[in-house]
């Protein structure tokens, strides 16, 4: 081989080698994340929408957070065998919408496609907040280079720096974006690849219920009401209007694509009970000219707003009524399926290879809702009766003493539960600590004052425990390998560990001198439950 | 195009391949093609300049030659000439040349300074008569400073018969407007560059890889670390009122840092191009911050600059019959050791005092050259004094902790000129020099002020391996390791991992891209 | 030669005229001391340098000044 050859192909492979590093570095720093684990993106979601098998979707949802919590698919298909997917983002803008439809529709033909009006009232100024663009460009694949090429296109436009060449050719090389971000992104290089399908199919289902305050809670008919205390600056009709009328040449785009493809639109409100301080309200304004949109497009629109679901804000919000969590979600997608039903169409050839594939996800997902389930069980019996279920080890402590509305009915299922010999009604005054497995008790301890203890599990699990008779700062711990998980209230405290994920899975107080048992729950233990959560779905995928 | 940007690389791997597929004989018109599209590109009614410049060059050579050409008839024909007759023609032909070569240089720098000075003067001018004349807001043609004194270098030394002329106007043009070179120097000589620019060059493999790697290490510094530690010296410099003391030994030290890794770098990845092409560029960098003293810092630095107004300014001053006449007529009154002195020290003054507004329109550029100019004068004037204390002090001068203290030393002083250079403002340096001198506050290293200056504990991490990085490269290179040599008797897995952990480097920790909205990065509620 | 010698070193005592042979090239003179040496030197031999005879070729060794010298006295 000649010289000038040997130099030639080892330029071409040199050439091939650093192509390949710069795509791996691409790769690594990109963020890939998943909604609310790391409270952004939903890069996971996305994408798990294009690994889906080619025309194997029969309807599309799209819209903000609001619609990603509320709207599950696999409970959809559990019910109906309708197969679709939740391809909301955080924020998601109308025009932003009308790109992920657009690339999806490459693959998918779905009969159905709901737009959730929350997205339908940002401002004109809102709508170019790159972030919320680039976001999804990214999510987007590959194969879909001429829509993130058109997305960076638009929105470099409204930013007017359309000739930053680099920005524009940023949406198939992001690493010119992202190249930096390693230092802001904790795990950027980790789970460098996702290719299986996500058996959440886009739905993010959250698991916290920090209550709305009662006092705060509105109602349809206030909702309704124009001269709703809450309906005040913000619920302008003029700026709504003029906010609608932005984003309506691009809902007439998405309408247009919607027919083009065989899909009929449909716009939808997913219900919530925020006042106007809070973004993301609704309001008799924004439904009235939703309508109107919905009158002019020609398309059918149902407001869950001021529909009975049987809501219960109080426990089926997780932020004070923006958004919904697991609970409130089951109650607005079981009603949304129900208008599907009534309204669509939806009925298609059956696909035995790709239901197989979606039975196999929804029992992964069914064993997920298990966990989902415990930890937003807010009443004391319910809550022990999940525990039984289980293979958890439980460990109670009591803090401020036992209180007085621990009944009868509560000591003898703590007993079963937990095969505890000891009674705890007479320990109003107090300190009590017991660590149970599978309705057997492994170490309990009773104090009139306080009592603490230490000890190894089976499978090495290191906890100490301390409880206090007086209730004050962290006077009753539940401390496992140095952190401790005990929600630091007055009553009676449990810290479930789950025996085959080897974390903590749910942390929750009953406050025992209150009537209605009131639930507190620390969070502490969920960002390594949700990394366990998703390694364990991962092996059974 | 910015040189920093893929639209860059992309440019040059298309000449370099247009280049050498052209046939031999046309390569020129190929970089002659390249260059003027790369001109163009950046503005299109201000390019006009440049090629008035280059037409006034152009023309003034002619001229030049002509006065040469009937010099030389002149000679040939007048035999009966004895020596001193000799020597008068030949006089009147240098003065003749010399008048072409002066009106084609004040044309153009009557061009420069308008661009340049021109809303300097009308603030000076309004404020001085209380006038209310509007600003002028030119926008300068990009590379001026740079061709302009390559311009006038091409017609000085036509006329001191230096170089030969150049009859093809395109040629020259070429020379003028070389695409690598012509917006941040170096400043090339006529005689060096411009028959590397016409001759043609066949690829050369290890010719072209070296330019790559020359060009890779200047992205390196430029990217990895100039515009990573501008951060401090911005954020040092831009909100000085919020500082003192000792933070701002940081922003000048951040600042020295980043101007010579942002300038080199620059010229690294410009001679990298360029010998891609077959065209070697003058070094316009030796290590400056190794200098032991101010006036071999400045043959250091910026060498091409340094080189230009040594060739213009101050060796035709100085040896003017000016000068002669001045120490003449200071013999008498002051001795002729220190006659002799006077009209050097001023030619030398000078040449920093236009230094110093080469580099900027404002006084503190004014301020800043003769900061250096005055460094030098005293530097030599006291040397006998320094001699005598080390003498007495029977300080070891032979050894590596003297050539130390000398870099330190220098390198201090340089950072006190660099805060000149800096400062918003005059009188801004000079409390910044004040409050260095009187605040010591040395806590800022442990409360976490260092960390608050732009650059977290990580990223100063970053740097500070990078400069590591630089520091070693450049004690090689200053010992005369050859880097480039030595990387390629290596065996070729250790050189290409070598090669992809540089690449990857500068891709990974470089600072550049668009950067994306961090507002909406966070998440906002919905 | 002598003669030259004995200027050059009143200019610059510590510089070793004899063996260096890159005086410019290597910054041991800078333009500082040429242009004490050039005004010595025209004092001293009645000649005139001028700006075009600045060239490193021309001050690089005690040899090149000589030989600088001689061709502008026959001039």
């Amino acid at each position: 081989m000649s010289l000038r050859i040997k130099r030639a192909v080892g330029a071409v492979v040199f050439l091939l080698l650093v192509v390949f590093v710069i795509g791996w570095i691409q790769n690594a720093v990109t963020p890939k994340y998943d909604w609310p684990v790391h409270n952004r993106r939903s890069y996971k979601s996305i994408r798990g929408a294009f690994v889906e098998p080619g025309n194997s979707l029969d309807a599309i949802y799209l819209g903000t957070s609001q619609t990603f919590c509320s709207i599950s698919p696999m409970d959809i298909y559990d019910a109906s065998h309708i197969r679709s997917y939740n391809l909301a983002s955080i924020g998601q803008r109308v025009p932003v919408a009308y790109y992920l439809l657009k690339g999806i529709l490459h693959r998918q033909s779905p009969k159905l496609v709901v737009i959730d009006a929350s997205g339908f009232f940002y401002t004109e100024e809102e709508l170019l907040v790159p972030g919320k663009w680039e976001e999804m460009v990214d999510s987007l694949p590959m194969s879909c280079y001429r829509e993130k090429l058109d997305m960076m296109k638009d929105i470099a436009v409204m930013q007017n720096r359309q000739d930053d060449w680099e920005y524009l050719i940023s949406a198939l090389l992001p690493l010119l974006r992202y190249h930096s971000d390693y230092r802001v992104e904790e795990d950027a290089f980790q789970r460098l690849y996702m290719s299986q399908p996500y058996q959440r199919k886009g739905y993010v289902a959250t698991y916290d219920f920090i209550a709305v305050d009662p006092e705060e809670i509105r109602t349809a008919e206030a909702m309704l009401d124009v001269n709703d205390a809450y309906a005040n600056d913000d619920d302008n009709r003029e700026v709504l209007e003029g906010c609608i009328a932005a984003n309506e040449p691009y809902l007439e785009k998405l309408r247009d694509l919607c027919r083009e493809h065989g899909a009929e639109l449909a716009f939808m409100k997913v219900p919530v009970c925020a006042n106007t301080r809070a973004r993301g309200y609704w309001s008799a304004n924004k439904h009235a000219l939703t309508q109107a949109m919905a009158d002019r497009l020609g398309v059918k629109f149902l407001d869950m707003c001021y529909e009975d679901l049987g809501m219960d804000w109080q426990f089926d919000a997780f932020d004070g009524g923006i958004h919904v969590n697991h609970r409130g979600a089951r109650k607005i997608t079981a009603r949304l399926l129900d208008w599907m039903q009534q309204e669509f169409d939806l009925s298609s050839e059956p696909n035995a290879k790709v239901d197989t594939e979606w039975d196999h996800q929804s029992e992964i997902w069914a064993s997920e809702v298990e966990y989902l389930d415990l930890e937003l069980e807010h009443e004391l019996l319910g809550f022990l009766d999940r525990v039984q279920k289980g293979d958890y080890t439980l460990f109670t402590t009591v803090s401020g003493g036992i209180g007085e509305y621990w009944s009868d009915e509560a000591q003898q299922r703590f007993r079963e539960v937990t095969g505890s010999t000891l009674d705890l009604r007479d320990a109003e005054n107090a300190a009590y600590i017991g660590v149970s497995s599978h309705g057997a008790i492994i170490e309990e301890r009773r104090d009139s004052k306080a009592c603490a203890i230490e000890g190894t599990l089976a499978d090495g699990l290191r906890y100490k425990a301390t409880s206090n008779k007086a209730y004050g700062k962290r006077s009753g711990m539940v401390d496992i390998w140095g952190t401790d998980y005990a929600p630091d209230a007055r009553g009676i405290h449990f810290v479930v560990y789950d025996n085959n994920l080897r974390c903590v899975v749910d942390a929750i107080c009953f406050d025992t001198s209150t009537e209605q048992l009131k639930a507190v729950q620390e969070t502490r233990y969920q960002y390594v439950m949700r990394q366990k959560l998703i390694e364990y779905v991962h092996r059974r995928m | 195009m910015n040189i920093v940007s893929l639209l860059y690389l992309a440019f040059v791997a298309v000449v370099a391949l247009a280049y050498f597929i052209t046939p031999r004989r046309l390569r020129w018109v190929t970089l002659l093609v390249a260059s003027v599209a790369n001109y163009l590109s950046y503005d299109l009614k201000l390019a006009v300049w440049m090629f008035i410049t280059s037409v006034t060059i152009y023309v003034g050579g002619l001229l030049i030659d002509r006065q040469e050409q009937k010099y030389a008839a002149q000679i040939k024909a007048r035999t009966d000439l004895d020596r001193s007759g000799k020597r008068a023609l030949k006089k009147q032909n240098e003065r003749a040349k010399r008048r072409w070569a002066a009106l084609v240089a004040a044309v153009n720098i009557a061009i420069w300074v308008i661009f340049k000075f021109a809303d300097l003067f009308i603030t000076t001018l309004n404020k001085y008569l209380s006038g209310n004349l509007s600003l002028w807001h030119l926008m300068l043609p990009l590379g001026i400073s740079f061709y302009t004194l390559q311009a006038i270098s091409y017609v000085v030394d036509l006329s001191r018969g230096k170089c030969e002329v150049q009859r093809n106007y395109f040629k020259l043009l070429l020379w003028l407007c070389f695409f690598p070179q012509m917006l941040q120097g170096p400043i090339c000589r006529y005689r060096e560059t411009a028959p590397q620019l016409y001759e043609p060059h066949d690829f050369d493999y290890r010719r072209v890889k070296f330019g790559m790697q020359r060009m890779l290490w200047g992205y390196f510094k430029k990217l990895v670390i100039a515009d990573r530690v501008v951060k401090v010296s911005e954020k040092v410099f831009g909100n000085s009122g919020n500082y003192q003391g000792l933070v701002f030994v940081i922003g000048a030290l951040a600042y020295t840092i980043q101007i010579y890794a942002d300038f080199s770098g620059g010229m690294d990845i410009i001679s990298g191009a360029a010998e891609i092409l077959g065209v070697n560029m003058p070094v316009n960098f030796e290590r400056p911050y190794f200098s032991k003293s101010i006036s071999e810092y400045w043959r250091r630095w910026h060498i091409t600059l340094g080189a230009w107004f040594r060739d213009y300014v101050f060796y035709p001053l100085s040896i003017s019959k000016w000068a002669q006449k001045l120490t003449t007529s200071l013999r008498k009154r002051l001795g002729p050791n220190i006659a002799k002195m006077i009209p050097t020290y001023l030619a030398m003054v000078l040449v920093w005092m236009l230094n110093g507004i080469w580099h900027g329109a404002g006084w503190q550029f004014v301020a800043f050259g003769m900061y250096q100019g005055i460094l030098i004068v005293l530097g030599m004037q006291f040397e006998p004094v320094f001699d005598w204390v080390i003498a007495k002090l029977k300080i070891n001068t032979s050894c590596f902790s003297w050539r130390l203290w000398q870099m330190l030393r220098t390198l201090a002083l340089i950072m006190g000129g660099r805060i000149i250079f800096k400062a918003s403002g005059l009188y801004e340096a000079m409390r910044i020099g004040w409050s260095i001198l009187k605040v010591h506050n040395i806590w800022i290293f442990t409360d976490g002020t260092l960390f608050k200056l732009g650059l977290n504990a990580w990223e100063l991490f970053l740097l500070f391996v990078a400069v590591l990085v630089l520091l070693t490269v450049s004690i090689l290179q200053e010992k005369g390791y050859h880097i480039r040599e030595a990387i390629e008797r290596q065996n070729l897995v250790f050189r290409w991992l070598l090669y992809i952990a540089a690449i990857a480097t500068v891709i990974l920790f470089g600072v550049y891209g668009p950067s994306y909205d961090a507002a909406g990065f966070v998440y906002a509620g919905f | 030669m002598e003669e030259l010698l004995k200027i050059l070193s009143g200019i610059c005592p510590k510089v070793d005229f004899v063996n260096e042979k890159k005086l410019i090239d290597d910054g041991i003179l800078d333009s500082f001391d040429i242009i004490s040496i050039v005004n010595e030197l025209n004092e001293h031999y009645d000649i005139e340098i001028d700006v075009d005879d600045l060239e490193p070729d021309n001050f690089n060794t005690v040899e090149a000044m000589l030989e600088l010298i001689e061709k502008l006295q026959n001039e």
